[in-house]
């Protein structure tokens, strides 16, 4: 898994792929790249998506909180800031509290959900993450009475 | 002391400090120096913030070339991860 961030605009079409040399699986390094396309396409850039490593719940790390809250500060303007992971994508915002306090937006006004699908499978496929299939609780206990049944037999 | 123009993006706007500033100074005394003349409104083109504050940005180096002067420039930093 490779960390891999991607700007969009307001419905969640990809503006610019962020793959920048010296980036790991645990973290993506300043780019005055990323900053240069930020400033010149500001009015029409949305946010910045990037993706994490394993399959939980995603949370920003210091140093996102850190990145997200300077360049609004530079823009003048609030950005949406989805975070994914092979299995879930949040979106976060700013609280409009403390300078570094991000909350998670539930309904990101004017995402297109069909669109926004298209940019998190390129954004996992570019991340080398293989989204794994949800299973309901049910089946996956089932799976596991029957694992538990085949090493006993 | 090398003079640099110090350049800042804040609040949607961009400009130059109107006084050269030394080039070596260390990064930590840019900010500190572009923090208070943005709260001054020293900076051309941006309005004055008297809360502003540049956690989080760096400053880009650029020496002088072809007769262009030394430039500092204040950015936000752009990292994500760990």
């Amino acid at each position: 898994m490779i960390e891999t961030g991607v700007v969009f605009d307001k419905v969640g079409n990809p503006l610019f792929w962020h793959e920048p040399p010296g980036r790991s699986g645990g973290s993506i390094p300043d780019s005055n790249d990323l900053w240069e396309f930020l400033w010149e396409h500001r009015e029409v850039v949305a946010g910045v998506a990037h993706s994490h490593p394993g399959s939980g719940v995603p949370h920003p790390s210091q140093t996102d909180v850190q990145t997200f809250s300077a360049v609004e500060r530079a823009l003048g303007k609030r950005l949406l800031w989805p975070i994914v992971t092979s299995q879930q994508t949040r979106f976060f915002k700013a609280s409009g509290e403390g300078m570094f306090d991000y909350v998670e937006e539930r309904h990101p006004p004017h995402i297109e959900p069909r669109v926004f699908l298209i940019l998190i499978r390129e954004l996992r496929r570019r991340s080398n993450v293989r989204a794994i299939p949800h299973l309901p609780r049910a089946r996956l206990q089932k799976l596991k009475d029957w694992c538990v049944s085949f090493i006993n037999s | 002391m090398e003079p640099a123009v110090l350049n800042l993006t804040y609040n949607g706007q961009c400009g130059d400090l109107p006084d050269d500033v030394a080039f070596d100074l260390s990064t930590a005394e840019i900010i500190e120096m572009a923090e208070e003349a943005l709260r001054a409104g020293s900076f051309l083109g941006i309005d004055a913030d008297e809360e502003a504050t540049l956690q989080g940005f760096k400053v880009e180096r650029y020496p002088a070339k072809d007769g262009t002067p030394n430039r500092l420039i204040a950015r936000p930093s752009v990292p994500f991860g760990l």
